[in-house]
């Protein structure tokens, strides 16, 4: 295309009602997880392009604050998802993340953050059909639950 | 009961078992008493023990055990703060003596909001709640309206670690379910919730005295003071808060014994027991945990079990 066909082009994607697509954030471990999305990526499998990938050397990594500061920021959803228990690269770094997660989770919900917008999972490196299937069910999951109003409301 | 607590401090200075005996001393108002660093058998005279004393002295110890010997006055729910410390090794139990006093409930300010304050003469103990003595006459104020929240629903003797005891504790029955608090809260939608902290985020002012009256906030350098990685915005505004809040709240998530000390300490009457209740009872529920029992045990969340629940089970 030349700069000329680009330039004309622009207008007319840009006239189209913009469509509002739900942002997501994952924390992947490196281990398990983020090779289970470069196996969902060289095995050609198709799901929703909606989640932005921070990779993090294992669910034990994942502070409660990451996940906070991302809703704080106006993220939909999070998703974080590592080793199955076991597995763990770090022999028990996902039983400490575990423990902390689950304590977290139910205080999001405590909090009044839907439960639609937070998703933990485990995906192992060998699981890149899973790990499509959970990014592409949870996107949708959140794209129901609607645009993110903020962490507090204002009424 | 208040001599019986002085000579027990007086005989600890005397024969050095203790450098400094830390407990309470009359408030320069009779309806509030305040902290006392005891270093000599003449300051243990000023000891007092009376319905005022409602501080957590066990956030002094960290710092305090640090150089020397300290004994320290507790309750038994600030006895189960003193467990957690050593547990988290901020404390060594050599260093560190506690003084369980026997606690019938401490005052909630707010029993005394009909009468004229310039007036209280002294606060005390009696069989059902409390007497204030006035100016104008004695005013009986019952249990349920005279102690803090905490105190309605304690059923606890003395904690894992009383080395002195002055006294035994009274029988106690809980007259107000623990849950209560968080189960009210519970029925609100989650819309409903956001408002919620939305409203009382809005008055918080960031004082940080809820992280200074804790006893399990003992950080050197606090995720807020940190201007390496800045997690925290100086300004104040809701979002920032419910962030500062929600931090805390995971922070001290399987350690938060439940003092309330927070929530007392807040100037803006912000009901931040929720958050720890909240904590307490999910640890309990999900892992059959709580926090401030056994000084040898591991910390809840520096630790865990295969068995424990799982977010996503496998089939």
């Amino acid at each position: 295309m030349s700069e000329e066909q680009v330039i004309t082009k622009e207008p007319e994607t840009e006239t189209k009602p913009k469509q509002w697509e739900p942002r997501i954030i994952g924390f992947l471990c490196n281990w398990c997880t983020y090779a289970g999305a470069d196996l969902a990526g060289s095995s050609r499998l198709k799901y929703a392009p909606n989640m932005r990938v921070v990779r993090v050397p294992c669910s034990g990594r994942v502070d409660p604050q990451f996940v906070m500061k991302a809703f704080e920021r106006g993220f939909d959803g999070v998703l974080v998802s590592g080793c199955h228990p076991g597995d763990c690269h770090y022999a028990k770094g996902n039983y400490y993340a575990r423990r902390r997660i689950m304590l977290f989770q139910r205080m999001l919900e405590y909090m009044g953050i839907e439960p639609e917008r937070f998703h933990f999972d485990w995906i192992s490196a060998a699981e890149g059909q899973k790990f499509a299937e959970v990014v592409e069910q949870f996107t949708e999951q959140v794209r129901k639950a609607g645009p993110f109003k903020g962490v507090v409301g204002t009424e | 009961m208040e001599q019986l607590l002085r000579d027990k401090a007086k005989e600890l200075l005397e024969s050095g078992q203790a450098d400094v005996v830390i407990g309470y001393e009359a408030g320069s108002v009779p309806f509030k008493s305040t902290p006392l660093y005891a270093k000599s058998p003449e300051d243990a005279e000023r000891l007092v023990w009376n319905p005022t004393c409602v501080n957590n002295l066990a956030v002094y110890l960290p710092q305090a055990a640090k150089t020397g010997k300290v004994a320290v006055v507790v309750k038994p729910c600030d006895g189960k703060s003193v467990v957690e410390l050593l547990k988290e090794h901020q404390i060594t139990r050599e260093n560190v003596r506690t003084i369980v006093v026997p606690c019938p409930g401490v005052l909630n300010l707010d029993a005394l909001a009909e009468i004229d304050l310039a007036d209280v003469r002294s606060v005390e103990w009696t069989n059902d709640g409390i007497k204030v003595t006035t100016g104008s006459g004695d005013v009986s104020i019952p249990k349920d309206k005279a102690f803090l929240d905490k105190c309605l629903s304690c059923t606890l003797g003395d904690p894992a670690v009383a080395d002195i005891k002055i006294g035994e504790q009274p029988a106690r029955a809980s007259i107000v379910d623990p849950k209560t608090s968080v189960e009210e809260y519970e029925k609100m939608s989650p819309a409903e919730r956001r408002a919620f902290w939305g409203k009382h985020f809005e008055n918080c002012i960031r004082c940080y005295a809820c992280r200074q009256a804790c006893p399990a906030c003992y950080c050197n350098e606090c995720f807020t003071d940190k201007l390496g990685q800045m997690w925290i915005t100086r300004s104040t505004d809701p979002t920032t808060n419910w962030f500062f809040h929600m931090t805390r709240a995971m922070h001290l998530a399987g350690r938060c014994i439940g003092c309330g000390e927070c929530e007392r300490a807040c100037p803006m009457n912000i009901p931040l027991s929720l958050l720890g209740k909240k904590l307490e009872m999910d640890v309990a529920d999900m892992f059959g945990d709580s926090p401030g029992q056994d000084p040898e045990a591991l910390p809840i969340l520096g630790s865990w079990k295969a068995e424990d629940p799982d977010p996503c089970p496998e089939e």
